[in-house]
């Protein structure tokens, strides 16, 4: 188990992610039956330090930056979409936490700085009640992934006054306050184990909430406490990195997985299918197209990292560009893999295919609602025409 | 007197591109840019980005072609163009055997070359120590403003790898033919050239061979960095930075344009969510694009500086990658081109001119897509691979 006295460069986590990436991929088909990702998998990347990347040094965490969260993410999603989803969710948490008031850190790693959180979005039958000090939640949230392996999850909690901004809050619940629903049965990322929880007239203290208005840039709650940059960033504006890195490992691995099927491969009239120019070209064009995603995302981070550094808040519309920015690099990765699933004939619609996965898993990647291309797009539109932006998660 | 840095060549880069686009129309009209443009371009110090610092050049890096490239591409492709084919031929100068390039900076240091591709009736013979070149070389970019050309030879013994040289020749020995006329980079100028008969001796050719990564004839004079890059394996990076400055010009003008527009339903354009989706996918693959290019710069000097060899599979992504950036950006400004709607098609519209401009860029054979397609998925599998320019 790693302390914070250990000192690890980023190099050694991408190593780490790379190194597991046959385990991963030897184990994705049963972790699909099993509608979960193993509790073996599980713990070694708990052991490789992977959800801490993130976490606050003061607390027992690496306090790294973003682009290294992407390349972990790079690797891991070439072996298992799922795994690698579940890792880029709750590595999100750490960041998370640290930029909320203190007591609501104290309460989560206070007594066990291994304690780890997941999100989960409010149903159809969700109910928030704001009361003096807090909210009151009542029903059930959706799409919980990473809940198996959770201490608290953050419920996502939207207020649309009549008469002012909309605002988007993290709300943090102890498992002990709800109850896990097992209703996650999907065609793509189907071994998240992604399933709901219940809560039941449940009053949450407002100490315990991240709002959207408090991390657009620059001081947030917890920096005070945590005095690192990671800790001002603008959270949304940035944040939805953690679902691009996944995109970019899935299309990585489709790569990976086409390339060893053509070696084997021949075409009607008896050719190896490599030696054909159009297999080339779709080759190409998707490889290219994945590397320019990464290096988007990549630069984002930075540029946003360096930003933050020097004090600067992101205006509105470059916070809508980067969004605007991760949602094209997921779009571009599901192109790539479209185009790769193509090239796998008949074989890759069967269901112990593992390019069929890949392609399954990506579309779900892109339905997630903060990568959907259109939201992303429309945001960025009315942030450079000053119009009205009711998505608080900008 | 110190070089300027690379945030000021950007800031006087940025500075001169709204007088670009004032010019644009007129250096069309032309089919050259001004003589004026290239003066300014001079007093910058653009060209001299990667010319050795023994010759008074700034020794940057490759990116910074690329991020120049695309500030005055925002304001004028040809202009763009035009510094980037002379800026890059300090680099390739700066490879060759130091002879020629004593011959061509000994007695002046402001001296710039640019090139041309062999046409239909050009003829080239070796002969005892050199070549012999006879006949036509064209798409010789800039060439109104160079001291010398590198014609591009290209040899495919039957015996031996094929190869690539860039071959000098003096401003006396070639003449200029004026047939520049072109729907795309129409102000760029790129005459042909002919020669009678001239003599190249070899220490004045730069062959493909010799800049694969690691040492070059050149590198021993000059020991930095660049001259070890692999020249052609990086990709012409020359050719993509004028491309996304290009399509972020296209942008811009669109985005300025909206603000007027009304469509049929009487709402402001700008407010059509379909617009939107327009911009945001044309930004998104303009900074892409951009993006990629940066990081294959930076790890290709990374490498180089490390004394890493980039294998032919690198190599071969890096201009995959490359000619990827201008399909990006080609894609993103036919996508902003359909919103000008008729006006667009009007003489003079700046934003035909990019569309026109882009197109032209991308049939660059050095950057068309299919052959290094076809050129990654042939290194990708071990096939035999015949293009020396990778």
């Amino acid at each position: 188990m790693n302390s914070v006295t250990d000192d690890i460069p980023r190099e050694e986590f991408i190593r780490r992610a790379r190194d597991m990436v046959p385990m991963l991929r030897e184990r994705a088909a049963q972790a699909e039956a099993d509608r979960r990702i193993s509790d073996d998998t599980h713990q070694a990347f708990v052991e490789a330090g992977f959800y801490k990347l993130l976490q606050p040094r003061r607390l027992g965490g690496f306090e790294m930056d973003f682009t290294v969260v992407t390349d972990v993410a790079a690797e891991l999603g070439r072996g298992c979409g799922s795994s690698c989803w579940i890792f880029s969710n709750i590595v999100n948490f750490g960041l998370v936490t640290g930029m909320k008031d203190p007591r609501a850190q104290d309460e989560v790693w206070g007594d066990n700085p291994d304690a780890l959180l997941a999100s989960a979005q409010p149903g159809a039958d969700s109910r928030v009640t704001f009361v003096d000090g807090g909210v009151v939640v009542d029903g059930v949230w959706s799409f919980c992934s990473g809940v198996d392996f959770a201490d608290w999850v953050n419920l996502n909690v939207y207020n649309r006054p009549d008469d002012g901004p909309a605002e988007h809050r993290f709300m943090q619940v102890h498992k002990s306050d709800y109850e896990v629903i097992d209703n996650w049965f999907v065609t793509g990322l189907a071994a998240t184990g992604s399933r709901s929880v219940k809560v039941n007239e449940l009053f949450i203290p407002d100490y315990r909430g991240m709002s959207s208005f408090d991390v657009k840039g620059g001081p947030s709650p917890g920096s005070a406490a945590n005095p690192g940059t990671l800790y001002k960033m603008p959270f949304w504006g940035i944040g939805a990195k953690l679902f691009a890195g996944p995109a970019v490992g899935i299309a990585r691995g489709a790569l990976d997985l086409i390339e060893g099927d053509l070696e084997a491969r021949m075409g009607m009239s008896g050719a190896k299918l490599w030696e054909e120019p159009s297999v080339q070209v779709k080759l190409a064009e998707s490889g290219a197209e994945i590397e320019s995603s990464w290096a988007l995302i990549n630069r984002d981070c930075d540029d946003a990292w360096n930003l933050t550094e020097d004090g600067d808040i992101p205006t509105m519309m470059q916070r809508a560009s980067w969004r605007r920015n991760n949602s094209y690099a997921v779009m571009a990765c599901v192109r790539a893999v479209d185009r790769l699933h193509g090239l796998a004939g008949m074989r890759a619609m069967l269901p112990d295919s593992d390019i069929q996965r890949a392609w399954c898993d990506i579309h779900a990647v892109a339905s997630q609602v903060a990568v959907v291309w259109d939201i992303a797009a429309s945001n960025y539109g009315r942030a450079r025409f000053d119009l009205p932006i009711m998505d608080p998660r900008v | 007197m110190t070089n300027p840095s690379r945030e000021e060549l950007l800031d006087r880069a940025r500075q001169l591109a709204p007088l670009l686009r004032e010019r644009a129309s007129e250096a069309e009209d032309n089919r050259g840019i001004s003589r004026d443009t290239h003066e300014r371009f001079c007093e910058a110090g653009f060209y001299k980005i990667l010319q050795p610092v023994r010759y008074g050049g700034f020794e940057t890096d490759v990116g910074l072609v690329v991020d120049l490239a695309v500030e005055l591409g925002r304001g004028c492709g040809s202009s763009a163009w035009v510094f980037t084919n002379l800026a890059m031929h300090g680099l390739t100068m700066g490879m060759k055997d130091p002879r020629c390039q004593e011959e061509v900076w000994g007695g002046n240091q402001d001296a710039l070359i640019c090139s041309a591709s062999p046409a239909g009736d050009s003829n080239v013979t070796i002969v005892d120590g050199g070549l012999v070149v006879d006949g036509q070389w064209h798409y010789s970019s800039a060439v109104d403003f160079a001291d010398y050309v590198h014609l591009q030879i290209f040899l495919r013994p039957e015996d031996g790898p094929p190869e690539h040289r860039f071959a000098l020749v003096a401003k006396a020995d070639y003449e200029i033919i004026d047939d520049w006329y072109s729907t795309g980079m129409s102000a760029t100028g790129s005459r042909s050239i002919e020669m009678k008969d001239v003599f190249v001796p070899d220490y004045r050719m730069l062959s493909s061979l010799n800049i694969r990564g690691g040492p070059t004839p050149g590198s021993e004079v000059n020991p930095g960095v660049l001259y070890k890059l692999p020249f052609w394996g990086l990709g012409s990076k020359w050719f993509a930075g004028p491309a996304i400055g290009l399509a972020l010009g296209a942008l811009e003008l669109i985005e300025q344009d909206l603000e007027s527009r009304i469509g049929m339903g009487g709402a402001k354009l700008w407010a059509e969510p379909t617009v939107h989706g327009r911009l945001a996918e044309s930004g998104g693959e303009i900074e892409a694009a951009w993006a990629m290019l940066a990081r294959d710069c930076t790890d290709v000097m990374r490498m180089t500086g490390a004394g890493e060899d980039p294998t032919l599979l690198i190599r071969a992504k890096w201009r995959r990658n490359n000619a990827y950036a201008a399909v990006l950006c080609t894609r993103a400004v036919d996508r902003l081109f359909d919103l000008t709607g008729m006006r667009g098609m009007q003489p003079g519209h700046a934003v035909q001119r990019a569309w026109r401009d882009v197109h032209a860029v991308g049939r660059q054979l050095g950057i068309a897509w299919d052959p290094q397609a076809v050129n990654y998925g042939r290194a990708r599998f071990d096939l035999p691979f015949n293009d020396p320019r990778v």
